[in-house]
C-alpha cells in the first residue's frame, strides 16, 4: 500500500561493512521532510494493492523512531516474514479454491459433444489434480500455523508451505482458467484475475528460489 | 529432416524481423496497453507480403510457401503477440478462399486480403454455445432467389470489428456436420452487426468481438466450397492455422526467454549476477531446450504441409507443444524478473498473458490431444 500509506516500517543500511547485521529498521511517517514516492506501479494482478518505488533525500528521522535496536533489522525482517509466508500460502490457498469452485459449477453448466464437459474424463482428471492439490497445500500450511502457535520454530516448514502453495495457485488456476475455455480469457468471467493475483504469490515475501534456499540449508544443517 | 532454409525462407525471416524490431516492437507496450488494434501496421505486412506468404503471386501473394509463413509469424509474435494473430487470420482466410474458392472469389477477395486494402481477414467458426464442438453451431444460411440469406450469432471473432473480407461458416441444412457451408462475407454487409469488444487478461491490441447476422445477405456466388463441405473446409482450414498458433507461441517464447538472459546478466543478488545461480542457471537451459524442441514440431508440421503430405497429427502435436511450452516458458521469464517481473514496465507479464490464450484457441490443448489419440490409433488399424 506504499502509494497511500501514512507510515512505513523501513529497512536501512546504517553499517555495510557488517552485511545482515548493519540493517536497520525505522518507523517512518510518510510527512517527513525527504520522503518521496513514485506513481503506482502498473502490475499484472493484486491491482486493489497498490505498490510503487519509494526514494529517500537527507530525510531526517528522530531516534525514537527506531525499531528494534541499531543492526537487529534483519532479525525484524526475518521474524515477520516467517508468519508473513504463512499468510501468503494462506492466500494462495484462498484463491486456488475461489478457481476451483468456478471451474467445477461451470464445468456442470458448459456442454460440448452432447455432454456436460465435466463428464469428459479429461475435465474430470484436471479436477481431481486440482483438489488434491489445494488439500496438501492446505495441510502444509496449517502445521506450519500451528507451530506458530505452540511458539516453536517454523521457518523452513513456512517455507515450504509459502513454495507449495503458491506454485500449487499458480497450476490449479491455469487449470480453472482452461477448463472456462474462451470465456476463461475474458474478464466477464472471474478466473483469469484470479491468475493474475496467484502469479504474484510466488514472488512476494521471498520467491520460491528463496524459499528453496531456507529448505535446503535446514535440510543440510542437521 | 533438413531445416537448412532457402533463399526465400531466409529473405522472408529477414523481412518479418526487420519490420518486427523496427515498427511492431516498439508500439507493442501502447498497443497492449490503450487496447489498440493496430490497423497502420496491417498496411505494412500486406506491402511487404506477409498478409499472404503462402499465396500465389498471381493473387499478390509472397508465395514463399508454409515454412517462410512459420518463420514470419515466430518472428512477429517476438515483437507483439495482439498484431501477429491478426496476421495470422488473414493468412489463414486468404488461403482457404485460394484452395477452394472460384477464379472471381479469388481475384475479388484474395488480392483484397493479401494486399492489406481489406484491413484483415477473420474466421467467424466459433459461437456462444460452439467452441471445441463446432459441429453443433446453429446460424443459419437459407437461400432466397439469387442470394444466401444469414441469420445467428458468432462469437469470438479476431478482428471482426475491421475485417474487411470473413469467412463464415453456417448451417444449410440439419444434417450434423454434412449440413454446414461456408461463406464470404464482406465487412459493413448490411445485417452484419458487430458487438462490444471483450476485455481480455491478454492479446489486448487484438479485436475480439461477437458478431450478429441479422438476415444478412450474401449473393449465391459467395459460397465457398461446395454446399455442405462447411466442415471439411473448417477442418483443412484449421490444421494450417494451428502451425501459425505454434509459430505465435515460439515467437513469444524466444522473446519472453531473450529477456530473461539479458535481465539476469544485469540483475545483482547476495553480491553477484543471478545469472550466475544454479538455479536460474539450469531453468534457462531448460527453456531454450523445450524451445528448441517446440521450434522443430513447429517447422516439421510446416515442412509436411508444404510437402502437400498429411500433417493433421503433426499440427496437433506442434500446437500442443509450442503453446504449452510458450506458457512455461512465459512463466518462468516472469520468475527470473522476480517482482519486476509482475509490473508493465519489462515485457515479460505481457508475454504471459499474450501466451495463456494459446492453449484455448484454433482448438484447445484438450482437443489437440483428442486429435493426436484418434490419430495413433487409426494407425495401428483400432
Ligand atoms: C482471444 C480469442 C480469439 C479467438 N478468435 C477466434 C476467431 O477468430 N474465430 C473463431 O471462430 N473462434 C475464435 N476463438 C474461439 C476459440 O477457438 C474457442 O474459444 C475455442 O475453440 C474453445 O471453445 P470454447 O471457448 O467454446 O470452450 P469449450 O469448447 O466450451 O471448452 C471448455 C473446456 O472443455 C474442454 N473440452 C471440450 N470438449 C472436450 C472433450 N471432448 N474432451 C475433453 N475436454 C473437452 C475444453 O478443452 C475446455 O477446457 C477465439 C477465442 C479467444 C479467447
Amino acid at each position: 500500500m506504499g502509494p497511500k500509506a501514512d507510515a512505513i516500517v523501513l529497512f536501512t543500511m546504517t553499517d555495510p561493512a557488517k552485511g545482515n547485521k548493519g540493517i536497520t529498521a525505522f518507523l517512518v511517517p510518510t510527512s517527513t521532510p525527504g520522503f518521496n514516492r513514485q506513481p503506482p506501479d502498473k502490475k499484472m494482478g493484486i491491482n486493489a494493492a497498490w505498490s510503487c518505488t519509494m526514494y529517500f533525500e537527507d530525510m531526517k528521522v528522530p531516534a525514537k523512531n527506531l525499531l528494534g535496536k541499531e543492526g537487529e533489522g534483519f532479525k525484524v525482517a526475518m521474524s515477520t516474514l516467517d508468519g508473513g509466508r504463512i499468510g501468503i500460502a494462506a492466500q494462495a490457498i484462498g484463491i486456488a479454491r475461489a478457481a476451483f469452485e468456478e471451474a467445477l459449477a461451470y464445468s456442470g453448466e458448459r456442454k460440448t459433444f452432447g455432454k456436460p464437459i465435466r463428464d469428459h474424463q479429461a475435465i474430470q482428471f484436471m479436477l481431481a489434480d486440482m483438489a488434491t492439490e489445494i488439500d496438501a497445500a492446505r495441510l502444509l500450511t496449517l502445521r506450519a500455523a500451528l507451530m506458530k502457535d505452540k511458539g516453536q520454530r517454523h521457518s523452513p516448514e513456512s517455507a515450504m508451505a509459502k513454495l507449495y502453495a503458491s506454485e500449487m495457485a499458480g497450476r490449479v488456476t491455469n487449470k480453472a482458467l482452461q477448463i472456462h475455455g474462451g470465456m476463461g480469457y475474458s474478464k466477464e468471467m472471474d478466473v483469469e484475475r484470479h491468475v493474475r493475483d496467484a502469479r504474484i504469490t510466488e514472488i512476494y515475501e521471498g520467491t520460491s528460489e528463496i524459499q528453496r534456499i531456507v529448505i535446503s540449508a535446514s535440510l543440510l544443517k542437521e | 529432416m533438413d531445416f537448412t532454409l532457402t533463399e526465400t525462407q531466409t529473405l522472408i525471416r529477414d523481412t518479418a524481423r526487420k519490420v518486427a524490431r523496427e515498427v511492431v516492437a516498439p508500439q507493442a507496450r501502447a498497443v497492449d496497453r490503450e487496447e489498440r488494434f493496430p490497423k497502420e501496421v496491417y498496411t505494412q505486412l500486406g506491402e511487404l507480403g506477409l498478409l499472404g506468404v503462402n499465396v500465389p503471386e498471381a493473387y499478390g501473394g509472397a508465395e514463399a510457401g508454409v515454412v517462410s509463413y512459420a518463420l514470419a509469424m515466430m518472428e512477429i509474435s517476438a515483437a507483439c503477440a495482439s498484431t501477429s494473430v491478426g496476421m495470422a487470420v488473414t493468412n489463414m482466410a486468404a488461403e482457404l478462399i485460394c484452395t477452394y474458392g472460384t477464379e472471381e472469389q479469388k481475384k475479388k477477395h484474395v488480392t483484397a486480403l493479401v494486399s492489406g486494402r481489406a484491413v484483415a481477414g477473420a474466421f467467424a467458426l466459433s459461437e456462444p454455445h460452439a467452441g471445441s464442438d463446432a459441429g453443433a453451431l446453429r446460424t443459419s444460411a437459407t437461400r432466397k432467389g439469387d442470394r444466401w440469406v444469414l441469420n445467428g450469432a458468432k462469437q469470438w471473432i479476431t478482428s471482426g470489428a475491421y475485417a474487411g473480407v470473413m469467412v463464415v461458416w453456417a448451417r444449410t441444412s440439419s444434417e450434423g456436420n454434412k449440413g454446414l457451408s461456408c461463406f464470404i462475407v464482406e465487412g459493413g454487409t448490411p445485417g452484419l452487426i458487430v458487438g462490444r469488444a471483450e476485455d481480455k487478461m491478454g492479446l489486448r491490441g487484438s479485436n475480439t468481438v461477437p458478431l450478429t447476422f441479422e438476415s444478412c445477405e450474401v449473393p449465391l456466388e459467395n459460397l465457398l466450397g461446395r454446399e455442405g463441405d462447411g466442415f471439411k473446409l473448417a477442418m483443412v482450414a484449421l490444421d494450417g492455422g494451428r502451425i501459425g498458433i505454434s509459430a505465435q507461441a515460439c515467437g513469444v517464447a524466444r522473446a519472453a526467454l531473450e529477456a530473461s538472459v539479458r535481465y539476469a546478466k544485469e540483475r545483482k543478488a547476495f553480491g553477484q549476477p543471478i545469472a550466475e545461480f544454479q538455479g536460474l542457471r539450469w531453468m534457462m537451459a531448460d527453456m531454450q531446450t523445450r524451445l528448441s524442441a517446440a521450434e522443430l514440431l513447429c517447422l516439421r508440421a510446416a515442412q509436411l504441409k508444404e510437402a502437400k503430405r498429411p500433417f493433421s497429427r503433426e499440427a496437433s502435436m506442434a500446437k500442443l507443444f509450442c503453446s504449452e511450452t510458450s506458457n512455461w516458458v512465459c512463466d518462468r521469464a516472469v520468475q527470473i524478473h522476480g517482482g519486476y517481473g509482475y509490473i508493465d514496465e519489462f515485457p515479460v507479464e505481457r508475454y504471459l498473458r499474450d501466451a495463456r490464450v494459446q492453449t484455448i484457441y484454433e482448438g484447445t490443448s484438450e482437443i489437440q490431444r483428442l486429435v493426436i489419440a484418434r490419430e495413433i490409433f487409426k494407425a495401428v488399424g483400432a
